[in-house]
């Protein structure tokens, strides 16, 4: 008799024990799950988003679909913190990509910075920061920036690019190598 | 209708008589270029035109340096056409203060156009080439790069020489 009461004492601890592991991991998936937003604390103001996308429009057209693998959305700044960018401009057939990025909610501007690489059809843009301006679709990198293609290698001190007019604007000693 | 006959022959005239004295100057030293080696430019500004289908326009300005091989070229501005389709540099607009440097020869004049593949030259406008002591003016310069052959044009048998004189 009393072996048996051990006995059934131990299952039942034993299944407790378990029980309680199982809620454990039930609530650390939650957090780790894909669901569309999820506060990340008590505070509202932040929103986590995974796969997170914003475009631009204007007269109908996009002008911009920005991609990040991660978003943070801080609703009192109206700003997006993103992660691994894909800015891509349909319109010119230029895609942007970089480790971080800001993206103004209310502006619809966006700041890229880290390993900037802009891609066209015949030219590659390194920069270490890139800025958008929706308004007037202007793209100004502010760096130290190399320009590669199949012939030509530039460096230069600062770009400002009307993306509309097609048209680049270089300042500061520019250098380049024709390779003819 | 002979009136009309007349302007034309007039017309023709006046183009073929238009450089009358020409020299010509052939010679490995003489502006000599790699035509082949790379080309490197430097500015203080460019602006970059895409606007074009076939071509890009590269336009360099203020303190334009272009150096290929031995030879470095000086300008205020210059304009670059590069084919979109080909990839290649076609052209070269050479503006204002020109200023060409090889091992034994300046040349100066007001305008000049490149064209890269084809690895000829052609000055205009108040044309002076300072060679070994010698010097030359004249209206336009015709450089060969590839055959090394120039051609040195003035209009009203206005090519002048001056050589220095002998000791």
């Amino acid at each position: 008799m009393i072996y048996k009461k051990v006995v059934l004492s131990f299952f039942i601890i034993v299944l407790l024990f378990f029980s309680c592991k199982a809620d454990n991991q039930a609530s650390s998936n939650k957090k780790l799950s894909k669901s569309d937003s999820k506060p990340l604390t008590k505070d509202t103001d932040k929103v986590i988003i995974d796969k997170i996308q914003f475009s631009n429009t204007k007269e109908g057209k996009t002008t911009l679909i920005l991609n990040a693998k991660k978003g943070i959305i801080y609703r009192k700044k109206n700003i997006a913190d993103l992660v691994d960018v894909k800015a891509v401009f349909p319109a010119d057939k230029i895609t942007i990509f970089s480790k971080k990025g800001i993206y103004y909610l209310k502006t619809k501007d966006a700041d890229l910075s880290k390993d900037v690489k802009v891609i066209s059809k015949d030219f590659i843009i390194l920069s270490d920061k890139l800025k958008f301006y929706d308004k007037t679709n202007k793209v100004v990198i502010n760096s130290p920036f190399k320009l590669k293609g199949e012939q030509i290698f530039l460096k230069g001190k600062k770009l400002v690019g009307f993306l509309n007019k097609r048209k680049f604007y270089i300042t500061g000693r520019v250098h380049t190598i024709w390779r003819k | 209708m002979r009136k009309i006959l007349f302007f034309i022959i007039i017309f023709i005239g006046f183009n073929t008589l238009s450089y009358t004295a020409t020299q010509t100057f052939i010679g490995e030293n003489f502006l000599k270029f790699n035509s082949k080696a790379p080309v490197e430019i430097s500015s203080d500004k460019l602006e970059i035109d895409n606007s074009k289908d076939d071509f890009y326009i590269f336009y360099y300005k203020k303190n334009v340096v272009l150096v290929q091989g031995d030879a470095k070229v000086y300008s205020d501005f210059m304009k670059i056409y590069y084919d979109k389709k080909s990839q290649k540099i076609i052209k070269v607009d050479i503006i204002q203060n020109v200023k060409i440097k090889t091992k034994d020869t300046i040349c100066t004049c007001d305008n000049g156009k490149y064209f890269v593949q084809e690895g000829k030259i052609y000055l205009k406008n108040n044309v002076k080439i300072m060679q070994g002591g010698n010097i030359f003016y004249g209206d336009a310069l015709d450089i060969d790069l590839i055959n090394n052959k120039s051609i040195l044009k003035g209009r009203d048998n206005r090519i002048r020489t001056i050589f220095p004189g002998s000791k």
